[in-house]
């Protein structure tokens, strides 16, 4: 009830800071969380937990690790701030923009997980295994997506491999790209049908090595006789 | 009861830090946030608060290590007040505190902090995850270092050995990110699990 509560208060506060701050020039979160306040205190954070977690281990005594923690964070945050030494990370002006990469890494991380939830292809045994088939398919949806969120995509992946990728397929024509997609579609669906073939396959063939009924090789009975049509 | 003070005294700091470029008037400026107080280096760049803050850290660090020999808390606490005002006295008597953020001294702060936390974080993901995550964070550690020219990190007297430039620059190379790969690879630990096995318990399912 409390959590549910403080979570009321912040999403209200921050509903009602364009009505009630004085300081109109922070109309924006960004302008907020972009100050040096925000970013100090963020340093401030991470180093402190960091140390505090290591000290209080070590001390058994969390008064005094807070004390040493809290004091040695804002010590070494000063230095980080003065020569801004952050920037370069979080402004596209100074530097590469590190914020670019961590929107890469957060889209490789979607990707790895959604490729394992929905990419993966499972066995007769229910066991998860990878399927090349299915990693092609999800990278070409990737790069479909990439090609419509074009203008939205971070400057390092515009400028760089990627980019260059979207541009030489733009350069394509839209009846390429459409022939391309076709012939995609039918190499997938040839691949997929091969690939529940290859269960079938190992599936008769199991039967036919270890014995038991149903349908043999081309619908003829198995006759058990040892003899092991192409499996050697 | 303690700890639910100290949760509720740090998010209140916390949130104080968060708020504070709205609620100052101080760092009110009609061009943006250029005011007076509107950075944290104009309030903390000061004596009095440098000295608080070092003052803090001895008394602290006195007072924890006397209370463990004398058993006594009043008798530790004063002489780690005297002690520790003392010391910090003598510290902002000779200047080496003024002007601490672009000093040499908070150079080899950072240099030791950054060369401390970087061994630290080794060796939690090589433990955690194995040789894969001894490697992720050698490749971070150098997308970091990458980003920097040596002047900016090192402190002046080690940037002026040609030498330790030569090989900084080395490591910052792409050859030294091949090198540092196969250094992780080598060493990293097994861990107790790999990072496979780690992702698929959190899917809930085993991975052969």
């Amino acid at each position: 009830m409390r959590k549910q509560a403080l979570v009321f208060v912040f999403v209200l506060a921050l509903l009602v800071i364009p009505l009630t701050s004085a300081l109109s020039y922070l109309n924006s979160p960004v302008e907020l969380f972009n100050s040096e306040w925000s970013k100090f205190t963020i340093i401030v954070v991470l180093l402190f937990v960091s140390i505090y977690s290591f000290l209080n281990r070590r001390m058994q005594n969390p008064a005094v690790s807070t004390i040493i923690s809290l004091c040695v964070s804002i010590l070494i945050t000063l230095p980080i701030m003065q020569r801004g030494l952050i920037d370069p990370f979080l402004d596209p002006f100074f530097g590469p923009g590190g914020v670019d990469w961590i929107v890469i890494a957060a889209v490789l991380i979607a990707f790895f997980f959604l490729f394992y939830k929905f990419g993966m292809s499972t066995n007769e045994y229910g066991v998860k295994r990878f399927s090349l088939l299915r990693l092609i398919v999800f990278l070409f949806l990737l790069i479909i997506l990439a090609y419509i969120a074009g203008d939205l995509l971070p400057e390092t992946v515009i400028y760089g491999p990627v980019g260059d990728s979207i541009d030489w397929i733009k350069s394509l024509g839209g009846w390429t790209i459409t022939i391309a997609i076709i012939i995609f579609i039918i190499i997938v669906w040839w691949g997929w049908k091969r690939e529940k073939m290859g269960y079938g396959w190992r599936y008769r063939a199991q039967r036919r090595s270890f014995g038991g009924g149903g349908g043999g090789w081309f619908g003829r009975k198995n006759t058990n006789t040892g003899y092991d049509p192409g499996l050697n | 009861m303690q700890t639910k003070i100290s949760r509720t005294l740090g998010l209140a700091l916390t949130t104080l830090l968060l708020i504070l470029p709205i609620i100052s008037a101080y760092s009110y400026s009609p061009f943006g946030n250029f005011g007076f107080y509107g950075s944290p280096l104009d309030y903390l760049e000061n004596e009095w608060v440098l000295s608080a803050v070092l003052f803090l850290i001895f008394f602290a660090l006195i007072f924890y290590t006397l209370n463990k020999a004398f058993k006594n808390s009043a008798v530790s606490v004063i002489i780690a007040l005297g002690l520790s005002a003392l010391i910090s006295m003598a510290i902002a008597q000779r200047g080496l505190i003024t002007a601490y953020g672009g000093g040499e001294i908070s150079s080899w702060a950072l240099f030791l902090a950054a060369a401390i936390g970087i061994a630290f974080l080794i060796r939690f993901s090589s433990e955690s995850f194995g040789k894969i995550g001894a490697v992720a964070v050698v490749f971070l550690t150098w997308l970091v270092l990458y980003n920097f020219y040596p002047e900016q990190i090192l402190p002046g007297l080690l940037a002026d050995i040609p030498a330790f430039v030569w090989f900084w620059e080395v490591l910052t190379s792409w050859i030294g990110l091949i090198i540092l790969i196969v250094i992780a690879f080598a060493f990293g630990g097994q861990g107790p699990e790999t990072l496979l096995e780690s992702i698929s318990r959190i899917g809930n399912r085993r991975l052969r």
